[in-house]
């Protein structure tokens, strides 16, 4: 069975600045890998890269290959809005729609499935972030009323309700406090049985608790 | 310190004493019609004085530029703020500062020499000089400054949300009509708001190309007809009646008019456009 | 349909819209050039107009114009600076700067027929300068207020606190301040809005078609109470006797010329203003 990620001599540049500089490594299917090290070494653009998130940055330029499930997702007629489908990103800064937590969920997935099948899946993405019993009498209030770690675990849920199968988190912990901290980090473990997870933190401890592998950046020169 | 107090005092006179003095100037005519001038149909100097034609006309001609520029204005605001690389779109900025800096006359030269021709050419018009004319410069005019806004609303919706939507696999047109649009809204309206505004007061260029007939177009909506605006009326009679008598009056209560519309406008225009600024 | 298919017919249509748009600047300016430049003799710039403006050049227009405009910044800049400066600097209550903010969107919204009209009454018959040169540099002097207030006002704000409080600790007085740190911080932002003000008056007809200007019969000015003759209402006459084809061609001369002058301008003022912002960033 090939990984789930390979990733081979990869370069990342920013007009005259190279962020990443030949890396290579392979990610196995449902596991959770953490990446670590100093800020500004290009753990963020490491994952942003991952799902074609850095494109439309001007001056972005890549080298080497990145292989999701066996297909490089720099080939040219790869569809990105697809590529970005199976693979979810979470991002630092909990940010959820004006809209209600309902909408919320559906956001990505809104155009694709039926009527009939939207209530069954908030419930069930819902219920996975260990949200559902919160939030189910105020389906119909705005998202942005919810708490910050209640926020960040919708958006968890709204990514997965795209059904991923990889799951990119940057950071998911920083702007949360401890004990929100704590729900993502089971809700991470809980989340390794389907999806293979990598994880961008500058907490050693967080990452040793959660996961199977760790990568270590260092700033390249 | 007295010396810029007094300055500012200057600034703050100049901006309510013109208030002031339409009012003090227009007292005469409402003196003698009351609010009947607001309705009156006919205005012949020396006898009848009625707003209703100028009224209506500033009203359609504005409402019209409106309907135009709307849907452009908004399409191109996507695409410039959504699509371009920031080069491209710094250079499309610059182009449209520039295009906001041509003077009213110059529009005024191109509105009679081509436009009116245009129509009268293409909708087989006996005069060129209509309602549609004026719409149609007055929306050539005012595009650039409700295109800058509306770019400039969309721009400051925080790039977090463009970054989640696409993360969750939303194409960049969905991210921009589902996620920035919406967000913009607020800011957009208070664009075209500031746009009508100046459209309203525009004087010259409508001037040229409205045909300048004191009355509604018959059927109303008939917008190839010559009509008048509040403006254009005040910039063809304001040199004869200049000073005193119940005709400066009749124009000082015109202009009156014209300037409350203006403000009101512009006043909920800024109130959208500061609402953005604090959410 | 495929999003991504969607996405790519809507931006193809999306990019000939904005390239049309754009165009409209190149259009206009085409427009004005191919009409102008065949009317644009060597001489056009120097000679007086002859035969009612049918004929000869713009010499004295041009200059009307330069005078109207340079008189009204002359009357506008110690009055906004001033005012800007006790807004920023002495004005603690916040209802009083917002009043004097919303009087400033109110100036700034005001038609500028109005000027025209409130402004000539106010000056011309009460304050007795009549139609003249005076009045009009008046007047726009009025109208182009907010704009070099919004100028003077950006580059005031973006002033860093340390600058005031390095003076404040040297025990500098308010106005040795004003005159040390702010009035010289600040220079290219009043320098741009001192070029985008006489852009804007420049471009200005409305205003001044009743209060300043005469047709014809006056050249330059030789009192105060004398009108003088602008590009703006030279075109404005010319462009009326549409019928006439020499008018005409001479209206679009100087059209051209006047175009020149607002883009010379504005332009000028881009360069000043990314003066401004590598200051800043120093």
């Amino acid at each position: 069975m090939s990984p789930a990620i390979q990733i081979k001599n990869l370069t990342v540049t920013y007009g005259s600045i190279k962020v990443i500089d030949d890396f290579s490594c392979e990610v196995k299917e449902n596991s959770v890998t953490a990446i670590i090290g100093p800020s500004g070494c290009g753990k963020s653009t490491l994952l942003r890269s991952l799902c074609r998130m850095n494109d439309r940055i001007e001056g972005f330029n890549l080298t080497g290959q990145v292989l999701v499930q066996g297909e490089n997702i720099y080939h040219p007629e790869v569809d990105v809005y697809e590529l970005r489908r199976r693979v979810g990103m979470i991002f630092q800064k909990p940010c959820v729609f004006p809209k209600s937590i309902f909408e919320n969920v559906l956001f990505g997935v809104k155009h694709r499935i039926d009527k009939k099948d939207c209530n069954p899946l908030v419930e069930r993405v819902l219920t996975e972030v260990n949200l559902w019993k919160e939030v189910k009498d105020r389906l119909k209030s705005l998202a942005t009323t919810l708490s910050v770690g209640q926020q960040q675990r919708l958006a968890i849920a709204r990514t997965l309700a795209v059904r991923p199968e990889i799951l990119l988190m940057d950071e998911p912990t920083s702007s949360l406090d401890p004990e929100s901290a704590a729900d993502i980090e089971s809700l991470i473990e809980s989340l390794k049985t389907q999806h293979t997870i990598l994880l961008v933190t500058h907490l050693h401890e967080q990452a040793e608790k959660v996961s199977d592998n760790l990568i270590f950046c260092n700033i390249i020169r | 310190m007295w010396v810029f107090a007094g300055l500012n005092l200057i600034f703050l006179c100049c901006a309510g004493g013109l208030f002031l003095f339409l009012i003090f100037e227009s007292y005469p005519i409402f003196k003698l019609h009351g609010f009947d001038f607001w309705l009156g149909q006919d205005w012949w100097v020396g006898e009848a004085y009625g707003a209703l034609p100028m009224l209506y006309g500033s009203t359609l001609v504005t409402a019209l530029a409106c309907l135009l520029v709307l849907p452009l204005a908004l399409a191109v605001a996507i695409f410039i703020s959504e699509f371009l690389t920031p080069t491209s779109r710094r250079c499309v900025k610059a182009i449209l500062e520039l295009l906001a800096g041509v003077p009213g006359i110059v529009y005024g030269l191109l509105g009679v020499s081509f436009l009116s021709l245009w129509i009268k050419d293409v909708f087989g018009l006996l005069d060129g000089n209509t309602l549609a004319t004026a719409s149609c410069l007055l929306a050539i005019m005012i595009l650039p400054t409700v295109l800058t806004l509306s770019e400039d609303a969309m721009r400051s919706v925080p790039a977090e949300y463009r970054d989640n939507a696409l993360g969750l696999g939303l194409s960049k047109w969905q991210t921009a009509t589902a996620v920035v649009l919406p967000q913009a809204l607020p800011g957009i309206m208070g664009a075209v708001l500031l746009g009508i505004g100046r459209a309203m007061g525009e004087t010259i260029a409508v001037m040229l190309v409205v045909g300048s007939l004191d009355r509604i177009p018959d059927p109303w909506f008939n917008i190839f007809s010559s009509a008048q605006t509040i403006p254009s009326k005040l910039g063809r009679e304001a040199a004869e009646a200049i000073g005193e008598g119940t005709h400066w009056s009749a124009l000082m209560a015109l202009g009156l008019t014209l300037f409350i519309m203006v403000l009101l406008i512009n006043f909920i225009g800024n109130r959208f456009l500061k609402r953005r600024s604090i959410s | 349909m495929n999003p991504a298919t969607f996405e790519k017919g809507m931006v193809f249509f999306l990019t000939i819209l904005t390239l049309l748009v754009s165009s409209l600047l190149l259009i206009i300016l085409a427009t004005v050039f191919a009409k102008g430049l065949p009317a644009l003799h060597s001489g056009f710039l120097i000679e007086a107009s002859e035969n009612f403006g049918r004929e000869g050049g713009i010499i004295y227009q041009l200059m009307g114009t330069l005078i109207l405009m340079t008189g009204a910044v002359l009357i506008s800049l110690p009055v906004a600076l001033g005012s800007v400066i006790y807004q920023t600097q002495y004005l603690k209550s916040e209802t009083g700067k917002e009043i004097c903010r919303q009087f400033a969107q109110m100036l700034n919204a005001t038609p500028t027929i109005l000027f025209g009209l409130v402004g000539y009454l106010f000056f011309g018959v009460y304050l007795e300068t009549g139609v003249s040169w005076v009045t009009g540099s008046l007047i726009l002097a009025v109208m182009i207020l907010p704009t070099l207030q919004v100028s003077i006002r950006e580059a005031i704000e973006a002033l860093p606190d340390q600058y005031k409080d390095a003076g404040m600790a040297l025990g500098l007085s308010p106005w040795s301040q004003i005159k040390t740190i702010i009035i010289p911080q600040c220079y290219y932002g009043i320098i741009t809005g001192v070029f985008l003000g006489l852009a804007r008056a420049a471009g200005e007809t409305a205003a001044i078609m009743f209060a300043a200007t005469t047709f014809s019969g006056i050249h330059l000015p030789e009192s105060f109470s004398d009108p003088v003759p602008t590009l703006q209402t030279h075109m404005l006459v010319l462009t009326q006797e549409a019928a006439n084809p020499e008018a005409l061609a001479q209206a679009w001369s100087a059209g051209l010329v006047l175009l020149s002058l607002v883009f010379f301008l504005t332009v000028m003022a881009w360069i000043l203003r990314s003066r401004l912002k590598m200051e800043a960033e120093l």
